[in-house]
């Protein structure tokens, strides 16, 4: 009895080390990367974990004019993305939590975190803080039926919204997993990923302009541990967001076994996944500019398609994602 | 007569008798106590409704011999409590009692007089709507449901001294009737079809209708319950004759009243006719579309805050009527495992939406109130001046944005499992037609939490934006007590939707015939059947419990390094001087992303003037514009227009045969008689 529950709770333990300790190395990567492809040598690797814990002892300000929305919201969103950690299977199967959430769950606690942040902006009553607010909320609202529909294209050929049991599909069918509807969903997932995320093209996480910007216009009040916990936060937020790109569209590699050994491989294997995710993205971001606010509607547009299609494509050739 | 029937007879006899203490000579402890009689008579028909869904009943059978008293006095009326009136009951109950007791200090705005005419007419109307859910019989719900109706009428009138109060009253007025008139339609046609005017004959013999009744009657209840509803395209008096209404009543009338539209089109469709042919469920998911996705539009391209919310009650009906819609349609495909998730969902978030609108109405209410204006852009800051009310409505803001861990993020997320599981029904059209229906709903949430960011950010927070924002009062006790009724249940029913969802296996057994359990595991959802077999994967008590842990982590990260000081000072907004209110962002630019992506649907009437320059204070000259920007619901030009002028053309045309000379008047009785007995002859046949 007691094995049977010490294995789950040990592999639960494991994924939160994982994503709150690497998270800010894969940050690293993506800024070296970006610098390197643009001939700059960028910042050393351990550079995030040094300004974390900078903030960390950085006195506190608030503006006088803000309220508790401002003192708790970065703590709730916070916690929102750290309970969204056990919905991605990292690297064992069935995930340790078993049938407690599903995607759905995890739009939900990615929009609890963007709604107090959202609203933490406003609360100041600063300029900037609105734009970001406003533009944030929007591109949510946007993303949301993307979201949903990319969840049921990759979700119905397994017949499950868990990440869990796409994933378990996934590592069983080997290689005959990957087909075209699978294709089109990845494409979708990823153009969601851009945004949800705000990396460039949709928003430029290292901009210094206020008016371009979105995340970091929300923030701009923020500092010291306030601070510290945003950031950290944006960090796994990115990590989930490709952790589970990974297991949506290349499962295998996570273990289905308890061996020690083979844990211990699939936990190598999915941070080599995710640093060559980094890699990549880091990439791509030295290579394109901002597109226009507006323009985030049209990509958006394009991935509700693929997601769409993805879903008529599986009904038409059978199988599916 | 049995413990059920007994306390059903206190709760209407108590609420009957609180309405009496309101509209008797006046006073303010009297007013108190009618309001404080009439939650308590609700709270009580909460527990009944309670023990009904847990398997208790009243009396089936009247004891009493002919021709004496029955031995049960309400089943001699045509009360009759099936699972689906109960579950109606405890919507109706529990909200209610938290308005009338948030009414107690709400209301002391009024002079004593007109409080009590309030506080009557509120209990009155929540003894209405008690009977609307528990009437048996055709005859006694049809006079319920004209009380409820005009009885929320004088209601919605009660600030009689504006004429916009009176023109919404009058809208609000004509279009009850005309959907009551539709509903009668439809009840005369089943009752005549079955000989019968009972639920159980009604039901029992609606089998043998023709396809033509049946169709007639289910559109007749969906035209005149969607009405009441606040269905697109019917809903056009909702804007209108909430934001006219005082707020309470608002929140009656938004949180709970529009709810019993569609317990009569649940009771009409899947009770009595047991469900139909898949185009009624098609036509439901569509008009549930529009509802959800135009209620959170105009939502959003709106400034008045109690417009704002009754455009988000058009909203939230429709995800219900998608909820609605997709159990119709797996009836109809016979899947009754599907069919119940899909009612599962609509049922839940019936209940969800009447806790967090009214949460909603009396936080806004509170902020109306007190600032004397409905406009947002006037408002602001009022987090400081009313902290518990703002902490209200907070909640209200995330529950109606389904957000988890509030109740309306559990009901959505079954809504999108029942579209999900529509994948098996190897429909093509039903597969199609509900991932584009999960995409709107996806959108529509999305797009509420959007519009309420800005609701609760650009009234709540930030500097205050008028004088009347920056001295309001701070709300009576009562008020801020009744949202916290609410808001508690927002909370505990988005952790242990189980109980919820315990309470509706009744009602979900008896509409669908799938076997509902009501089994607790772990607070997993595994009441419901799962299509695809095993436990529904969502345990909301993990998702809090997660939570709390995540936020335990963020306390302990702020506190790994020695606690540093914190300070107080002026906004720094990137270094600009003195930021004043007037720099703040308003609702009108928070919303304009949106107005200028969806340009098309909105069509925006824009007009930019010259307004005579004024001086400004430091010396130059200005040249001046305003520019308006108007949004209206195309709706309302064409079809709503279109109709009244209809009918007035018409009565001009009948009047001419109103000639105002008698022997005209013979003339026509001498016609008609003729044309009947003409009639007679011809249908008749011999005669006698």
């Amino acid at each position: 009895m007691s094995g049977s529950f010490l294995a789950p709770a040990l592999a639960l333990v494991g994924e939160y080390l994982l994503v709150l300790g690497l998270s800010p190395l894969l940050l690293a990567v993506l800024r070296r990367v970006k610098a390197r492809t643009q001939g700059r040598i960028g910042p050393p690797l351990l550079q995030p974990y040094r300004d974390l814990w900078k903030w960390m002892g950085k006195d506190g300000i608030y503006a006088s004019s803000a309220s508790w929305i401002t003192r708790y919201a970065p703590a709730i969103s916070f916690a929102a993305l750290l309970a969204a950690v056990p919905l991605v299977p990292w690297f064992v199967l069935p995930t340790p939590l078993g049938p407690f959430g599903d995607l759905i769950l995890l739009v939900g606690l990615l929009g609890l975190s963007r709604f107090v942040i959202a609203l933490a902006a406003l609360d100041g009553g600063s300029t900037f803080g609105g734009m970001g607010s406003s533009r944030e909320m929007w591109m949510g609202a946007l993303a949301e039926p993307v979201f949903l529909l990319v969840i049921f294209a990759f979700g119905s050929p397994a017949g499950s919204t868990q990440a869990g049991a796409i994933a378990a599909r996934g590592v069983a069918l080997g290689i005959a997993y990957a087909n075209p509807p699978l294709l089109l969903a990845i494409v979708a997932y990823v153009l969601l990923l851009l945004v949800e995320t705000g990396r460039l093209p949709v928003d430029n996480p290292a901009t210094h302009l206020e008016l371009t910007m979105v995340h970091e216009a929300m923030v701009l009040e923020y500092t010291g541990r306030d601070l510290a916990l945003i950031e950290w936060g944006r960090g796994f937020k990115l990590a989930i967001m490709f952790g589970l790109l990974i297991a949506l569209a290349a499962p295998w590699g996570i273990s289905t076994s308890g061996t020690l050994l083979l844990v211990g491989l699939a936990v190598g294997i999915v941070v080599g996944k995710l640093l060559g995710a980094h890699v990549l993205v880091g990439r791509l971001e030295a290579r394109v500019a901002k597109w226009r606010l507006f323009r985030v509607a049209d990509l958006l547009t394009l991935a509700a398609v693929f997601a769409f299609g993805s879903l008529a494509l599986a009904y038409v050739i059978g199988g599916g994602a | 007569m049995n413990l059920p029937e007994l306390l059903l007879l206190v709760a209407l006899t108590g609420g009957s008798a609180a309405a009496i203490l309101g509209f008797a000579r006046p006073g303010a402890a009297r007013v108190r106590a009618s309001f404080l009689v009439g939650a308590l008579a609700s709270a009580v028909a909460a527990g009944q409704a309670v023990l009904v869904l847990i398997g208790m009943a009243l009396p089936t059978v009247a004891l009493g011999l002919p021709g004496t008293i029955s031995a049960s006095p309400l089943l001699a009326l045509g009360i009759q409590e099936d699972p689906l009136s109960a579950f109606f009951l405890l919507v109706v109950s529990v909200s209610g009692a938290a308005i009338l007791l948030a009414s107690v200090g709400y209301t002391e705005r009024y002079v004593d007089g007109r409080r009590g005419l309030l506080a009557g007419g509120m209990s009155l109307f929540w003894v209405a709507m008690a009977l609307v859910c528990v009437a048996g019989t055709v005859f006694l719900f049809l006079v319920a449901w004209e009380a409820m109706t005009l009885i929320s009428y004088f209601l919605v009138v009660h600030d009689h001294e504006s004429e916009s109060s009176r023109r919404a009253g009058l809208l609000y007025l004509v279009m009850s009737h005309a959907a009551t008139g539709a509903i009668l339609v439809s009840f005369v046609l089943l009752a005549t079809g079955t000989g019968s005017t009972s639920w159980t004959g009604i039901a029992a013999g609606a089998g043998g209708l023709s396809p033509g009744v049946r169709d007639a009657a289910f559109l007749a209840a969906l035209v005149g319950f969607g009405t009441k509803a606040g269905m697109v395209p019917f809903h056009g008096w909702l804007p209108e004759a909430h934001p006219a209404a005082p707020t309470n009543v608002s929140a009656l009338m938004s949180g709970v009243m529009i709810k019993l539209g569609l317990f009569g089109l649940l009771r009409v469709a899947l009770d009595l006719l047991g469900g139909g042919p898949s185009w009624w469920a098609y036509l439901v998911l569509a008009l549930g579309g529009v509802s959800a996705l135009g209620g959170v539009l105009y939502a959003i391209a709106e400034h008045d805050l109690k417009r704002l919310l009754a455009y988000h009650s058009v909203e939230n009906i429709g995800i219900i009527l998608l909820g609605v819609g997709a159990a119709m349609l797996f009836q109809s495909l016979g899947d009754p495992v599907l069919a119940a998730l899909a009612l599962a969902a609509a049922l839940l978030h019936t209940w969800n939406h009447a806790l967090f609108k009214p949460l909603l109405f009396l936080g806004a209410g509170a902020a109306v109130g007190e600032t004397g204006t409905r406009d947002m852009e006037r408002m602001g800051g009022l987090i400081r001046r009313m902290p518990g009310v703002a902490l209200g409505f907070f909640v209200g803001a995330m529950a109606i944005s389904a957000l988890p861990p509030f109740n309306g993020f559990v009901s959505e997320w079954l809504l999108f499992q029942s579209f999900f599981a529509g994948f098996t029904t190897g429909s093509v059209l039903a597969e199609i037609s509900l991932s584009l229906l999960a995409g709107v709903l996806a959108l529509t949430s999305g797009l509420a939490a959007y519009c309420f960011v800005k609701a609760f950010g650009i009234t709540f927070l930030a500097r205050p934006r008028s004088e009347a924002a920056a001295r309001a009062g701070r709300p009576p006790a009562s008020l801020t007590g009744g949202m916290g009724i609410l808001a508690a249940f927002c909370l505990v029913l988005g952790v242990a939707p189980i109980l919820a969802l315990d309470l509706a296996a009744r009602p979900l057994r008896e509409l669908t015939g799938a076997a509902v359990g009501s089994g607790v595991s772990l607070g997993v959802l595994s009441a419901l059947p799962n299509p695809s077999g095993g436990s529904l994967p969502l345990a909301p008590a993990i998702v809090a419990a997660l939570l709390a842990g995540g936020l335990l982590v963020a306390w302990i990260v702020r506190r790994l390094r020695r606690a540093p000081a914190v300070d107080e000072r002026p906004l720094w907004d990137c270094g600009l001087d003195a930021p004043t209110s007037r720099m703040e962002y308003t609702a009108a630019g928070y919303a304009q992303p949106v107005e200028l992506l969806l340009r098309d649907v909105y069509r925006p009437t824009e007009r930019a003037e010259e307004v005579p320059p004024v001086r400004p204070s430091w010396g130059g000259l200005a040249r001046m514009q305003r520019y308006t920007v108007v949004i209206t619901e195309p709706i309302r030009g064409w079809a709503y227009e279109g109709v009244a002028s209809g009918t007035v053309a018409l009565s001009r045309a009948i009047s001419r045969f109103q000639s105002g000379r008698i022997h005209a008047y013979l003339g026509y009785i001498f016609v008609t008689l003729i044309g009947l007995l003409l009639l007679v002859r011809a249908v008749g046949g011999s005669g006698p």
